[in-house]
């Protein structure tokens, strides 16, 4: 009983690794725009009535709104626990003061990194939580058209999703056009970036703490190898260069012949 | 009740195209030639006529050129009398994530350029697609002697214009940040962005249409699944240069501004001399019709301008575009 209740502990570790790691690899649906036309697609397939696709639609969107809410909640808390785990094992690194204790002495960057990722982490979910109330208030707007068409004019369930596009696109449309939801999607793009950089930074930490590579070193190679290609490149340009003027030379038509 | 039902369009489609599996021969033969830095040079075509070096976009596979028979842009410029080059670009591991633009353009550009100058013994002409435009017109503002001409594509110059979403949705975005987190930018992660800019025509109403062709024939089902791949699976882009794109030219609009500067070379479109084709779709919601209009008025030589109905695909797989843009195309190429 005593391994599988280690195994189970280490299992329950594990996930809160993968969660951890989902919740911030948000880079290819960052604003969920496809898992909510998926959603709707899907609600939208399994109506027969309008009154049922009307409330399937606002439903999927609803559960969509709430998962997102969710996902940025529990980043918030995995984060939480990432910051106590850090200030247990703190000891083990030579960068780190642990414990609650303001900063004091030469190695004060570790702690700033932890205050940095609960900011961001804060920021991040204030950007998230604006752009789902805009994208709530979208959707609100097309559901209620949707509903306002479905209540007037009979339809073939067949034809459901075909509305739904009909309505919601130049919607969706004008609303991206908007300055005001550029300015929130470029806001919550930047707070993830944010987020994530801070995220690996404190990886980084650890890992070179135990002496194991990290990105950033990783980064340090990368940046080395452009630095010599680079160097490359222009020796080699000027060596072409001194070619051509030789061979213009030898051929005697380098303007002083 | 489900399992017994019979299957609709939409899955009796999904199921061929399931059975059709995945054809990864290119339509057009080609061989590879030599290698640059980062990319292949492939040879379509007879190597006794003039060269035509085509520069690709970073983003996305060049799959499209070449997509099928009747839509292939590769063959109608083989079959117009052009031994054609493509640069194929690597996509880069995580140790080039600091590949920066200057690489591609005073790199892998001007050394392909260069060897295919000595293989045939005259410049090449150049055709620049979508972002490739932009790599091209920077390397025939660098080095205007080493081409014959150049043809743009739907190439966003002016990223300053009225309606350019993209440009909009880019100019708060911190891209030295975005990258810093990232490393390279995922080839999926920018298919959802371009797709997020019209979900409905690339979602619902799309796959809407893979329904029609449950009752199709082979090829047309084959060709939808050909652009599916091409448009999810693009190649990542490197960190660096992708912010370097991003934030120059969608941000800065530096190459109408006249302030791009690659490895402190400024590049001034003013200083390309040689004679410049520029075609562009009308609605085009990636390169809106006047980001890409603008090259006439900035680079020294003639312009020669074509305009074709439809979208940003349609240029390059569209039946107008097949029918009356490349062969003016071709047409032009041979009175340069």
């Amino acid at each position: 009983m005593a391994g599988n209740g280690a195994s189970d502990q280490g299992n329950a570790r594990a996930a809160d690794w993968m969660a951890w790691l989902h919740e911030l690899q948000g880079d290819t649906d960052l604003l969920g725009v496809r898992a909510l036309l998926a959603r709707s697609a899907t609600a939208l397939d399994e109506a027969r009535t309008p009154a049922e696709a009307a409330q399937r639609l606002i439903d999927a969107i609803e559960a969509e709104r709430e998962q997102r809410e969710a996902g940025g909640e529990r980043l918030s808390a995995l984060l939480g626990q990432w910051a106590d785990t850090l200030r247990v094992i703190g000891p083990m690194l030579p960068d780190t003061t642990a414990g609650d204790f303001p900063s004091l002495g030469p190695y004060p960057r570790q702690q700033a990194q932890v205050r940095a990722l609960a900011e961001r982490a804060e920021a991040y979910q204030a950007a998230l939580a604006r752009h789902l109330d805009s994208v709530t208030r979208l959707a609100e707007d097309c559901t209620a058209a949707f509903r306002e068409e479905l209540g007037v004019d009979p339809l073939d369930p067949e034809t459901f999703s075909a509305r739904w596009s009909a309505i919601a696109e130049p919607r969706y449309e004008a609303w991206l056009a908007e300055p005001d939801t550029q300015a929130r999607i470029a806001e919550l793009i930047n707070a993830w970036s944010r987020l994530v950089q801070t995220f690996r930074e404190l990886a980084d930490e650890l890992l070179e703490g135990m002496g194991l590579p990290s990105a950033r070193g990783l980064d340090d190679l990368a940046a080395e190898l452009q630095r010599q290609r680079r160097r490359r490149r222009e020796e080699t340009a000027a060596l072409r260069a001194e070619i051509a003027e030789l061979r213009a030379e030898l051929r005697g038509d380098d303007g002083t012949a | 009740m489900s399992s017994t039902a019979p299957p609709t369009d939409l899955q009796r489609a999904l199921t061929r195209a399931a059975r059709l599996g995945e054809r990864t021969e290119p339509t057009t033969a080609s061989e590879p030639v030599t290698e640059t830095d980062n990319a292949t040079l492939h040879r379509y075509g007879d190597p006794a006529h003039p060269p035509l070096v085509i520069v690709y976009s970073l983003v996305n596979r060049p799959a499209i050129l070449d997509l099928s028979p009747e839509r292939s842009v590769i063959r109608r410029l083989t079959e117009g009398g052009y031994c054609v080059y493509l640069i194929a670009w690597h996509p880069p591991g995580l140790a080039r994530r600091y590949l920066s633009l200057a690489d591609y353009i005073l790199g892998d550009i001007a050394d392909a350029v260069a060897w295919v100058s000595r293989r045939h013994a005259v410049p090449p002409h150049l055709l620049g697609v979508c972002q490739g435009g932009v790599l091209a017109l920077c390397h025939a503002a660098l080095a205007p002697a080493s081409l014959r001409s150049l043809t743009t594509l739907a190439t966003p110059v002016d990223t300053g214009t009225v309606d350019d979403r993209l440009a909009e949705l880019a100019r708060r975005v911190d891209f030295d940040d975005l990258v810093a987190a990232t490393g390279n930018v995922t080839g999926p992660g920018l298919a959802t962005v371009f797709a997020c800019l019209k979900p409905f025509a690339l979602g619902p109403q799309r796959y809407g249409s893979l329904a029609a062709l449950a009752d199709a024939d082979d090829a047309e089902l084959e060709a939808f699944m050909r652009m599916e791949r091409w448009m999810y699976d693009g190649p990542d882009l490197a960190g660096r240069a992708f912010a370097e794109f991003a934030r120059d030219i969608y941000q800065r609009n530096a190459l109408v501004n006249d302030r791009l500067v690659l490895d402190g070379q400024p590049v001034h479109l003013g200083r390309v001399t040689a004679p410049v084709f520029n075609a562009w779709a009308e609605h085009d919601h990636l390169v809106p019709p006047d980001a890409a209009r603008a090259i006439g008025d900035q680079v020294a030589g003639a312009c020669e301008t074509r305009r074709i109905p439809g979208g940003h695909l349609g240029l390059f797989i569209g039946s107008r575009a097949h029918k009356t843009l490349y062969p003016a195309l071709i047409e032009w190429l041979r009175s340069q």
